[in-house]
């Protein structure tokens, strides 16, 4: 590896620390629209409140996109060239976080489901961290310059975005359904949740979209493959890493199938949809 | 001395509502809008210079008043009008009827714009019905300064109580919550399916909710297939025969069940084999029916929401409650806004004397200096405008003190006294170009 690139494949400890501080400002969003809910129910019982917010989770949020731009321009003064953050984990999980920061904007503002923009939240948080992780444990390069691998990682990307809006669908789901189910007991109305159908019909989307970019992952990754050999081996086909994908795809392309396979409506569905994408994530450990 | 304190700014209100009054009495003294038009311009013609609005809802009637002229209208002679005008006499209304004046009415107005006064509390309609009422009798120039500020403010208040604590927010009606579970379910419904399961009168009274959400088809099937036609042909639905309920149960999204069967008529092992033929469709079930026509079981199946009426009646005591607890913070919102009214119609009272006193001084004074500029003609202008400016701040520091202790006065009587006081120490006069009374003392010129 040239020395040019020596900066680029090193992170600094300042960087780690913007990456930890940019996570947690979207843990704080998360925690912070739960305070306000809590305020709100403790209103409404009529008992003192306990706690104050300090800040609207909106700030958080902005502070957390703020610090992960902010990362990633550091980033490419590193590399000492304008390029999409698509060379390794580190930058590609941050990328991912920026593209969910969007949707949760979207949610939050353009559209009244704004209960699936707090639950987006912890997700982010969560993508983050394992990013913050596979960076420590090495940056790895995936030689991005190359088009296919390029078109891989960006269908990766963008797919486990949606897979992960999917699985935030599925869990707000999976809550709504059961708060309809107590009927009227307990914990009734802290949050305003979304109709089960239009949770369901965004769970749907997203599942769509990222059923697309697998499949596309796939295909581009199994060229890769055929085309390197030395890169995964000859029987790359039997890598845990190949066969779980295998098994995630499955899952989700049942879910698409869910006209056919009417038994998977409803909380089945959200509950594939949570299993597909714990999957995908072990697909992402086991490369650690 | 002529007198320059206007009397008291007075406010007068009698009425009646559901608590004093049965409903055949509050009936009787409604006013239809035209019957109310006709009573504001029969006010008028009666007592030309008060001011008048008049609210006349199924739960309420009330007349208010800001009485002028001289004699100005009793709250005896209100009553009196009150009677006459809808032809009920006297002796029938002594018990129902309660009289108000000064800051109770205030108080009492804004309660009752804020809905806490409501039989339902928290609803909205009584906000636009009093709005209605105001909108008519400024219509008719029966409506003054005194009324103009009173009830803006009113709905202000209103509007903050809303915004701020949210006193409306759930439903309370047991039909109107499970057409909120139903928007909990569904995000629409043209095309959905309503069954009914039973045509009596409770069915007939949730239908009329239902159909807000305008429902793409409704069956009706009851057991006795006549009363299924008559109801059918009554709302304009379908009828099917009760022995197709399996087949029904099919094609529903849902199903309002409230039959006077002993047994129930849908159990899980009925509804479990449907559910694959309706392709695990979600549905909901409304069981208002006692004894309950829908086993409690059938709520464990997957995509199935059942309620029935003591879980209606659960959710709508639970949100009644929590508009109990919001009470209180909207009466806190409520007393700053009577707390800023009453201030207004207290500067009504103090406002001639305090533009009167600083007009005499600002005289005094300007005479002084002019006397003491024309005997030194050697000033230049610009100690002429310093010499002005030390004069104007003078009077204005030696009166903020006074003028402050008499309108932030709260007490009526302290207040009138001491306008009186210090209106015969000055020998003041009414200003010649005062026509309009300042809402607020003029401001210290000091700046202290």
């Amino acid at each position: 590896m040239s020395s040019s690139l020596e900066p680029y494949t090193h992170l600094t400890i300042l960087q780690f620390a913007t990456a930890s501080g940019a996570a947690l400002s979207f843990l704080a969003a998360f925690w912070l629209q739960f305070q306000i809910s809590g305020r709100r129910r403790a209103a409404l019982q009529n008992s003192p409140v306990k706690s104050t917010v300090p800040i609207s989770p909106n700030w958080a949020v902005g502070n957390g996109v703020f610090l992960t731009t902010l990362l990633l321009i550091s980033r490419m003064v590193d590399a000492r060239r304008i390029t999409l953050p698509l060379s390794n984990y580190f930058d590609a999980f941050l990328l991912l976080g920026l593209v969910l920061s969007l949707l949760w904007a979207y949610l939050r503002w353009t559209r009244h489901l704004w209960a699936l923009a707090t639950f987006l939240l912890p997700m982010i948080f969560a993508l983050m961290v394992l990013g913050i992780v596979l960076g420590l444990s090495g940056v790895r390069h995936f030689g991005a310059h190359n088009p296919w691998v390029a078109a891989h990682i960006a269908s990766v990307l963008l797919g486990t975005a949606s897979f992960a809006a999917g699985c935030v669908g599925g869990i707000t789901y999976l809550l709504a359904d059961r708060r309809l189910k107590k009927r009227g007991q307990a914990g009734w109305d802290l949050f305003a949740l979304p109709s089960l159908a239009s949770i369901e019909k965004f769970t749907r989307h997203a599942i769509v979209l990222g059923f697309a970019l697998l499949t596309l992952a796939a295909i581009t990754g199994i060229f890769r493959a055929v085309r390197d050999p030395q890169l995964m081996g000859q029987h790359w086909y039997f890598s845990p890493k190949v066969l779980l994908t295998a098994v995630v795809w499955l899952v989700y392309g049942s879910l698409l199938n869910m006209r056919f396979v009417p038994i998977l409506r409803g909380a089945r569905c959200a509950w594939l949809s949570i299993i597909g994408f714990a999957l995908l994530m072990t697909v992402f450990v086991l490369m650690l | 001395m002529e007198n320059i304190i206007p009397s008291e700014t007075s406010v007068l209100m009698v009425g009646l509502n559901h608590r004093t009054a049965p409903v055949r009495l509050r009936e009787a003294l409604a006013f239809s809008d035209q019957a109310a038009e006709e009573a504001l311009a029969a006010f008028k013609q009666r007592f030309p210079a008060s001011e008048v609005v008049i609210i006349s809802t199924c739960n309420r009637v009330e007349l208010y008043a800001a009485p002028h002229g001289s004699p100005p209208p009793t709250a005896d002679e209100l009553v009196e009008f009150l009677a006459d005008n809808r032809g009920v006499g006297s002796a029938e209304t002594a018990g129902s009827i309660y009289r108000m004046q000064q800051q109770a009415v205030v108080e009492h107005l804004f309660n009752v714009v804020s809905s806490l006064d409501s039989l339902v509390l928290g609803e909205t309609q009584i906000l636009s019905q009093v709005k209605q009422a105001y909108q008519r009798a400024a219509a008719v120039q029966a409506v003054g300064p005194v009324f103009h500020a009173l009830f803006q403010r009113s709905f202000a208040a209103a509007k903050d109580v809303h915004e701020q604590t949210g006193l409306g927010d759930g439903h309370v009606s047991i039909a109107s919550v499970a057409v909120d579970l139903l928007r909990g379910v569904f995000d629409r419904f043209d095309d959905k399916t309503v069954l009914l399961v039973g045509a009596g009168k409770m069915a007939a009274l949730m239908l009329q909710h239902l159909m807000a959400v305008h429902p793409g088809r409704t069956i009706v099937t009851n057991r006795t297939a006549e009363k299924s036609a008559e109801m059918a042909g009554r709302y304009r639905l379908e009828s099917a025969d009760f022995s197709r309920l399996s087949e029904l149960l099919t094609t529903a999204d849902i199903v309002l069940a409230s039959t006077g069967s002993p047994e129930p008529l849908i159990t899980a092992e009925t509804l479990k084999p449907l559910m694959k033929a309706r392709q695990y469709r979600p549905l909901v079930i409304v069981d208002i029916a006692v004894p309950r026509d829908v086993d409690s079981h059938v709520a464990r199946l997957g995509n199935v929401y059942l309620y029935n009426i003591d879980d209606l009646e659960r959710v709508a005591q639970n949100n009644r409650g929590q508009r109990g607890a919001k009470v209180d913070l909207s009466r806190d919102i409520i007393q700053r806004h009577i707390a800023d009214c009453m201030h207004y119609l207290a500067a009504r009272n103090t406002g001639p004397v305090v533009k009167a006193l600083y007009h005499q001084c600002r005289e005094i004074s300007d005479q002084e200096l002019d006397a003491l500029l024309a005997a030194n003609p050697e000033f230049s202008e610009s100690q002429k405008q310093a010499v002005r400016k030390m004069a104007h701040r003078i009077v204005g520091k030696i009166l903020h003190v006074p003028v402050t202790e008499l309108t932030t006065q709260t007490a009526h009587h302290r207040r009138i006294r001491l306008a009186g006081a210090i209106q015969e120490l000055f020998h003041l006069l009414p200003p010649e170009s005062d026509d309009s009374v300042p809402e607020k003392p003029p401001e210290d010129e000091s700046g202290g």
